[in-house]
């Protein structure tokens, strides 16, 4: 993946991730944790857009379960299979999302990707899913 | 080494804790970390705690004059050195100490420069300041002038880390970290250690002058943008309410908890409370960042401009923020560092920066006077060194780095007001009263906060750390 990086004005989601600037050596990163970082991965354009693009992608492949679904998403961001606990928690996360937007059909529109068709109800529900694997700390945290 | 220990070394902490063949649980976790078996991360690690003895200041703003101010134009009158300009400084002074730019100096002894800028006194403390600083003059009576600094350091990046740390190598807490880890913070809607900027670039040493080093990370200084929004992605995307933010946000939670009491991974505690944070910074933050809000009296007294990038808007957001709450507020402005070198002079370089900076910080300490917050938040200005009574050979006029001695003041917070501490010798070059070295400013500032430098430790790598080592001791004259 490009973007621009100008040493004057570093791409801010870079920064916010103790990206070195460019102007001094950078014999060891820094590797901050802070509440800034959290607010780029939650609502960053960029990363809500890989979060409808996970979406997309859950329900393109996976079996058309949303059990299948779930465990499917979640072998892809953390490369194991979810818990007992952990299934049952984003299936209550994603039955919760499904019914909040039965009554909001803006806010589907406005959460969806634009080239979504048909009923992008589920959909909506699923970015939400995707946003919260997307966000958890085993996922951000590589060893 | 056998190939077991082999694998072993190349674990992971995660990995061990979780997965290992050993069998080693939480439970068997928890105990050897010695902690209790109570749920994982919902304490706040910066909820506010007592220090070790009341104290009257209650916050910090630190007014950071990066690349090292020149003391000899601004604070401190030295009418011999007037006398000596263009002749060489007498040997016994420079003979074994190096400097930042020896080439300059080596080739032939360093000859004398004299200032062009007017002293007065100023104030009913009758203290000289130099005609660049008006602002700073008309406020002499409530602040503590120290002439007599010194430190170890004369390069930017491991001075300014000295300044922060406690040592030149990085990898150590940043004062402002040590602060949070002593005392907490009493706002639980933003970071308890929030670091601004200004100027062309940030400050040498970067986010290392902030870093929490080995303490747990909840501690680092939280950067807040120089350009355009301080603060980015308060607004969640369009279509996600503050219920359905708050529903992934539970998830993530839950998730990471579980995740918690398998590895017993701190860092995973730091990044819960990261998002709780981040939440509460989404609905309380934006209110907070838009000085626009104040009265057109209070902007002008600044010099603040909604909108812009500047120190003045930096001086008027920190008092804001430790209106709310934030413990420690940290200034960095760039750059003083007047070699004389093209536009970095003490001319209409100097000029320049005081333009910037002095009506703010004036404006700060008499804003927090007038809404009666002055006495419990410590104000500090200075840079991580001074600048030398001998004149860098360059295009313009310049002086190189100086460490001997040089200049800060304090206010506030329980400083004794309109005095001046330390005296330089007739060439400003060393102290030869009441020095204060950079382990002093750190433990005074420790103690004027209600912390005793000496048990203010943390033990890594088998040893207990302090911000000042194994150095400094509180400068009594300098309390109210």
């Amino acid at each position: 993946m490009y973007t621009y990086f100008w040493r004057s004005a570093p791409f801010p989601a870079l920064t916010v991730f103790d990206a070195p600037d460019a102007t001094t050596t950078c014999t060891r990163r820094n590797r901050s944790n802070t509440p800034l970082q959290a607010l780029t991965l939650l609502n960053d354009k960029a990363y809500f857009e890989f979060a409808q693009a996970l979406a997309e992608r859950v329900l393109k492949e996976a079996k058309p379960d949303d059990g299948e679904r779930l465990r499917y998403a979640f072998r892809l961001c953390l490369a194991r299979s979810p818990s007992e606990f952990e299934e049952k928690r984003l299936t209550k996360l994603l039955e919760r999302q499904k019914a909040d937007f039965e009554k909001s059909p803006e806010d589907v529109k406005a959460v969806v990707p634009a080239s979504a068709t048909g009923d992008t109800k589920p959909l909506a529900a699923w970015v939400m899913v995707s946003r919260a694997l997307l966000n958890l700390d085993e996922f951000i945290t590589r060893e | 080494m056998d190939l077991y220990h082999h694998t072993l070394l190349h674990q992971t902490r995660r990995h061990f804790f979780g997965q290992c063949a050993l069998g080693l649980g939480s439970l068997a976790l928890t105990s050897l970390l010695g902690e209790s078996q109570a749920a994982a991360p919902a304490v706040n690690p910066l909820a506010p705690k007592k220090g070790h003895f009341p104290a009257k200041a209650k916050n910090v703003i630190y007014l950071f004059m990066a690349g090292g101010p020149s003391q000899l134009e601004l604070f401190d009158y030295k009418p011999v050195l007037q006398g000596l300009h263009g002749k060489p400084i007498p040997e016994s002074f420079v003979k074994g100490k190096r400097f930042a730019f020896m080439d300059s100096f080596s080739k032939e002894r360093p000859k004398l420069l004299a200032t062009k800028r007017k002293f007065a006194q100023h104030g009913k403390c009758r203290t000289w300041i130099s005609e660049a600083l008006p602002h700073t003059a008309s406020i002499v009576d409530d602040i503590a002038i120290v002439r007599s600094m010194a430190t170890d350091v004369f390069n930017h990046g491991p001075a300014k880390i000295f300044v922060n740390t406690g040592s030149p190598q990085f990898g150590r807490p940043s004062m402002g970290a040590w602060v949070t880890y002593g005392i907490g913070s009493e706002s639980q809607n933003l970071p308890g250690f929030v670091v601004l900027q200004s100027g062309p670039r940030g400050p040498r040493g970067g986010a290392l002058n902030w870093g929490s080093g080995f303490l747990p990370t909840t501690y680092q200084g939280v950067p807040f943008r120089t350009g355009g929004e301080p603060i980015l992605n308060l607004t969640s995307p369009k279509g996600i309410t503050a219920d359905r933010q708050r529903q992934v946000l539970d998830a993530v939670r839950d998730l990471n908890d579980a995740r918690y009491h398998d590895t017993g991974d701190a860092e995973i505690a730091t990044r819960i409370s990261s998002y709780e944070m981040a939440y509460r910074m989404q609905t309380s933050a934006p209110e907070l960042i838009n000085i626009a809000e104040e009265t057109p009296k209070t902007l002008e007294m600044y010099g603040a401009v909604p909108g812009k990038v500047s120190f003045a808007n930096n001086c008027l957001l920190a008092r804001r923020l430790i209106e709310r709450g934030v413990r420690f507020v940290q200034l960095y402005h760039t750059d003083w560092d007047h070699h004389g070198s093209g536009a970095d002079n003490l001319d209409a370089g100097l000029d320049l920066r005081c333009k910037e900076t002095d009506q703010p910080a004036a404006a700060l300490v008499k804003d927090l006077k007038q809404r009666g917050l002055l006495d419990s938040t410590l104000v500090i200005w200075g840079g991580e060194f001074g600048r030398t009574p001998m004149g860098e050979v360059r295009e313009t006029v310049g002086r190189n780095h100086h460490i001997d001695a040089y200049t800060m003041w304090l206010a506030g917070g329980g400083v004794r007001p309109g005095i001046s501490l330390g005296q330089t010798d007739e060439l400003g070059f060393g102290p030869i009263e009441d020095r204060v070295h950079v382990h002093d400013l750190q433990a005074t500032v420790l103690h004027l906060l209600g912390l005793d430098h000496l048990r203010l430790t943390y033990r890594f790598q088998g040893r207990d750390f302090r911000l000042t080592d194994v150095h400094g001791n509180v400068v009594e004259k300098l309390l109210a």
